[in-house]
This record gives C-alpha cells, structure tokens and sequence, in this order.
C-alpha cells in the first residue's frame, strides 16, 4: 500500500488552500475591496418594469400615479427611450416596442419609501409593476408589516415557506434572499438581503409576490439600510 | 527537511490575509429577542476568580463532575474486577456474558460482540462517506461545506462544483489523501471569514485527518475499520472540535442566547438542568448559556482524552440525533456527519486514553502496595485535570469584553 508522504499532503493542501483564495478574490472583488456601506446616496434607484408602456400616455399615467408617493424623486426619473406619442401610438397601429419598458427612479429618500405605496399608486392608475428593482443599497433588508400574523403558526409558515419558496426559484428568484425574521410582536417580517454588488439588483416584486402566495398582504415594505450587521456564525451543535 | 516542511504550512497561515472582510450575510443570524444581563459575563468584584456567583456555580458541578469521571475512570481495571468478580460473581451464562460486555463498553475496553464489530464497521463506511452528502447538500442550497456558510452568487458555481468533485472522490474513495487535503486546505481558507468560523468547522477536519493517512489506491479497498492511530487522530480532533465549541458559546454568548430565542425547545434540555441546578432563575438565558457550553466542553474534553469516550460518545450521539429530529429539523441535516463520527469513536475497539500514565502510577502503587500513594495519585491528577479543564478559560473570559459581539 502506498501512503501520501508529509510533502505531498503539505503541497496539496496548500494548493487547495491558495486557489480557494484565489477564486474568492478574483471573483468577490467587492468582498476585498469594499469597506465603506453605501447609503441613501444619489445612486440608490428603484427602476419599475412595466409589461404595459407603451407609449408617452402610459409614462404620463406612471409619472402621474407616482407624484404623490414619499421617497422617490420622480422629477428626475428616466424614462424609456423611443416611445411613441399616443398620436402616434393610436395612427400608426404600429408594432408593439420590445417588452418590458422601465422607468428608473432616484430615491431621494430611503426611510420614506414604501413600496406597497408605490405598487397601490400604479396599480390605481391601472398598470402593474411586473418588477421593482432596487439597487444601489450595498446592505439592506426588506421589511413587511403584516397585520395579519396573529399567531406563532403564522410565524413558522412563513419562515419555512419561504425558504420553499427559495428552493423552488428555478428562474433564480430570492436567490438575493439570506434569511427571513418574524417578529410577531412588531407585526413585521423582515427579508435580510445579501451583500448587493454595485451594479446589480434586487426584484423585490419577488418577496412581495411570495407573501401574497403564502396569504399575505403587506400594508408596507420598507427598505432599511444596515450600516453595520450583526456578524454570527453557525451554531446549534 | 521535516522540520522546513512543517514549517511551511506555518509560513503560509501567517502570509494569508485573515482579515475578517464586510459579508456579515454570509452566516445564519441569530438575532437575540430580548436583551442579556451584560454583567454577568464580566468580572464581578469580591467573588472567587470574578465570576459571576451563577456561572461560578455552574462552573462548580462541571468540575465536581469531571472530578468524578476522571477519579472513577483512574481506577476503571480494579471497579470492573470488583464489580465481575467481587460483586456480581455469581452470575453465569448469558447474563455474565451481558454483564461483561456491559462493563467493557462502559470502560472503553474491547468489546468482542460479533454485532458491536459489525456496527462498527458499518459506522467507519458511514463515517467516510457522509461528508460527500454534506457536501451535496451545501452545493445544492448554494453553501460552502455547511449550510450555514452561505455562498456569493458570484463565485457560488465555481466552489459548488469544487464541492461535487470532492463529493464524488468521497463516494468513490478515490485518491484520498488528495480528498482529505482539500478537506483542510478548505477549512484553512475559512481563516478568511475569521477564527470563530474556523473554530466552528474544526470537526469538519476529523475525517480529513483519516483520508490523508488512507492508501492512494483506496478505490480498490473496503475500508471499514480505523488504525488504533487514525482511531486517536478522529478522537482528538474531534474531541478537540467540540471542546472549542463548548467554549465559543461562552465567548459569543449573544449568538448562543440567539438561538435559544428562536428555538427555545433547546433550552428543556435534562443534562443542562443538571449543570444548571441551584442557579437564580433571573439569569434563566444566561445560566443556559454557561451550562450548555460547559456540557459540550466536557463532553469535547473527555472524547479528546479518551475518559469515557463511549459513554460521553453516546450521549453526544443522543444529542445530535435530538437537536438533528427533534429541536432544529431540516436545517441540521448535516449533523449526520458528526453522528457518524462521533458513531466510528463508540463502536471502535481500539480506543485509549491520553491520561495513561496516571492509570500507570497507580497500578505501580497498587504492586507496591502503597494504597494511600494509589488514591492520592489518582485524586491530585483528577483534581488539577478538572480545575484547569474549566476554570482557566471561563476565568480568562471575565477579562474580555464581549458585549459588542
């Protein structure tokens, strides 16, 4: 029987070792890099995708039943290019433009937006939201207020639930999702995101369609901003 | 040129960047519910080494029970004849065989049950495999080794498949040594999220210690029995593993009363209630806390030392099996692994303790016929043993300020 000598377990495992650093640093150069925790800052946006925009009525629509709601600065939002008057919408019988257009918001301020308000505002105004992309927010969690969690079963179907939910995201959706807290006290659950690169987004249509699917309706969803998280590590041996 | 090798692992630990970096979502948060008695885990003025006077007690029945396994364990040769011979000789046939087995079980001495042996063996497979489900199960809910190390998603497929391979090698027992060094080269990369964390996947490296002094050619071979050293290395490790477990929970004491407050089913525990008897029910989470981990720090110590390791074994194995069915379901999923370790150390026949020379001392004595020699021996070593097992850290702690943790 031939053993490993001390040389080639030693070269082996120091093998492993740096190319397990190098794939993490060539990979997650935000997680080298990045110290300082971006805030509500001018790059924090919310961009809505709306199956049904069509042309500049349906923007009117949108900006019209977005004025009203705290938060976002829909002076200075930026809509789709190339949409058609309604004129022209209405002439032309044109074909449709590439499916989904976007209006990228600014939040102006983070603590005041609720995005139940902004889904009910567009939603009175007869359009839909199909995704509502957050970015710009290194560190944050999602937080719901249910009235309906009136007992610990409430609690525990929506913990367990929505890890189900995670689960079965073939398409990839919650895979921003890192945990889910209930507190039945507050009436709030709260969706703790992982650390969103500069860049990329977060649907949050998808924590809101998942309380809607375990029976739920949210009467607000917050975005707050963590500064600084409580680092924890595995535990339950 | 032994001495350079060694060093070498050495030098590289020191150069590797071990900064703790900005990814706190990378762990499972336990968010206390409530608040803790901050107080009780500093220094408290004019109590014995500035514990607070609960956890001195709990501290107490830790050491006055180490002291009894230790003192019993030092005369284990001369009980077992006193009970076979002297107590229960009258016993014959099946009942004197049962009694047998029973007391070489209880003693870690050999057990000669053709079933005990098969156990055994069936253990070690398990043992050796169950990494790779681990494994499979981390890559599959986009993990690294654990469930609760959650990978980046840009990175995640790069290491899920790293994983898959080192599953597949594990199922296959193909080059092992390659497989037990990725093992701990793995779990020396965790240096990158911080010691706590290495701290926590210590056992992981248990198995990796038996693949790196398995043959190359382990593909060909059943390997279904440990050597008495690879036996050692998994009680060590192990044992060692669980013992600094035992005192994180002290040293992180929030992330401890974290999980008791979103499972509280933990805190019914029979042998932490023993731990905590006689404590101030003001300090419920507190005392829970201290006794939980002075539990799993004597449970760890004995394994490491081979005091009782099959009887401190079993009750770790009745306590992974519980939190696994009973307190944490799914989620603990991969405490199958530490089962099936924990399974190879009780049903082997090869144990032997790191105390043997005081064992050695006393029978000495016992030939020369110097009784009070024999107990005073066997009661200074069980004493020290006992007082620095858990004293000296749960002293040290006072002096550090967790409460920012």
């Amino acid at each position: 029987m031939k053993f490993a000598s001390v040389k080639q377990i030693i070269v082996m495992t120091a093998i492993t070792c740096v190319a397990l650093f190098a794939l993490d640093y060539y990979k997650n150069p935000q997680l080298w890099h990045s110290r300082s925790v971006g805030m509500a800052r001018p790059g924090v946006r919310l961009t809505l995708w709306i199956n049904h925009m069509c042309c500049l009525g349906c923007l009117a629509d949108v900006r019209q039943a977005l004025a009203g709601v705290p938060g976002i600065d829909v002076d200075n939002a930026t809509d789709p290019k190339q949409l058609l008057t309604q004129a022209e919408a209405k002439m032309q019988g044109a074909s449709l433009p590439d499916y989904p257009n976007a209006v990228e918001l600014p939040i102006s301020d983070l603590k005041k937006l609720d995005l139940v308000a902004v889904d009910r505002a567009l939603r009175d105004k007869g359009v839909v939201a199909g995704r509502m992309e957050l970015s710009g927010v290194e560190h944050f969690r999602l937080e719901a207020l249910l009235e309906h969690l009136c007992c610990g079963m409430c609690d525990s179907s929506i913990q367990e639930r929505i890890a189900f939910l995670k689960a079965n995201g073939s398409a990839g959706q919650l895979k921003w999702l890192d945990s889910v807290m209930v507190d039945n006290e507050k009436k709030t659950v709260a969706a703790h995101a992982r650390f969103l690169e500069p860049g990329k987004t977060v649907d949050v249509v998808e924590f809101l369609s998942g309380l809607n699917y375990l029976g739920y309706e949210p009467s607000s969803l917050r975005i707050i901003a963590e500064e600084k998280m409580q680092q924890t590590n595995h535990e339950g041996e | 040129m032994r001495h350079r090798l060694l060093l070498f692992p050495v030098a590289v630990l020191a150069l590797l960047p071990i900064t703790v970096v900005y990814a706190h979502e990378r762990f499972i948060r336990h968010d206390l519910k409530y608040p803790l008695h901050e107080e009780y885990f500093g220094r408290h003025a004019g109590m014995f080494l500035g514990l607070q006077p609960d956890m001195l007690r709990i501290g107490t029945t830790a050491c006055i029970l180490l002291f009894v396994f230790l003192f019993i364990f030092f005369f284990r040769q001369n009980l077992d004849v006193f009970i076979e011979h002297r107590l229960l000789f009258r016993l014959r046939g099946p009942a004197q065989r049962l009694l047998h087995h029973l007391a070489n079980f209880l003693t870690d001495k050999p057990v000669t049950l053709p079933s005990f042996h098969a156990i055994g063996e069936w253990a070690v497979v398990l043992f050796l495999r169950s990494p790779a489900l681990v494994l499979m199960y981390s890559a599959t809910n986009d993990s690294l080794v654990m469930p609760s190390y959650p990978l980046e998603p840009t990175s995640a497929l790069y290491f899920k498949y790293i994983q898959v391979v080192l599953a597949i090698l594990m199922l296959t027992q193909t080059a092992l040594p390659l497989a037990g060094a990725m093992v701990v080269g793995t779990w020396i990369y965790l240096w990158r999220w911080g010691w706590m964390v290495v701290a926590d996947a210590i056992p992981v490296v248990t198995v990796g210690v038996v693949y790196l002094t398995s043959p190359w050619q382990s593909y060909k071979i059943a390997i279904t029995e440990l050597s008495e050293q690879q036996v050692k290395w998994v009680r060590l490790v192990l044992g060692f593993g669980f013992l600094a477990l035992g005192w994180l929970k002290i040293y992180n004491y929030h992330l401890t009363a974290g999980v008791a407050d979103n499972y509280p089913a933990v805190m019914d525990d029979p042998m932490i209630h023993f731990f905590a008897m006689g404590t101030d029910p003001a300090f419920r989470r507190e005392n829970w806390i201290v006794a939980f981990a002075l539990a799993e720090v004597l449970s760890g110590f004995m394994v490491m030392m081979g005091i009782f390791t099959r009887v401190w074994g079993s009750l770790m194995l009745w306590v992974f099996i519980k939190l696994m069915i009973v307190n944490f379901g799914w989620d603990e999923i991969p405490h199958i692994y530490p089962i099936a370790a924990t399974a190879a150390i009780v049903f082997s026949n090869k144990l032997r303790t790191e105390f043997s020379f005081v064992e050695r001392i006393q029978q000495k004595a016992a030939r020369e016929g110097r009784p009070f020699l024999r107990v005073a021996t066997v009661a200074f070593a069980s004493v020290t043993i006992a007082v620095l097992a858990v004293f000296t850290l749960l002293y040290a702690f006072t002096f550090i300020d967790r409460s920012h943790f």
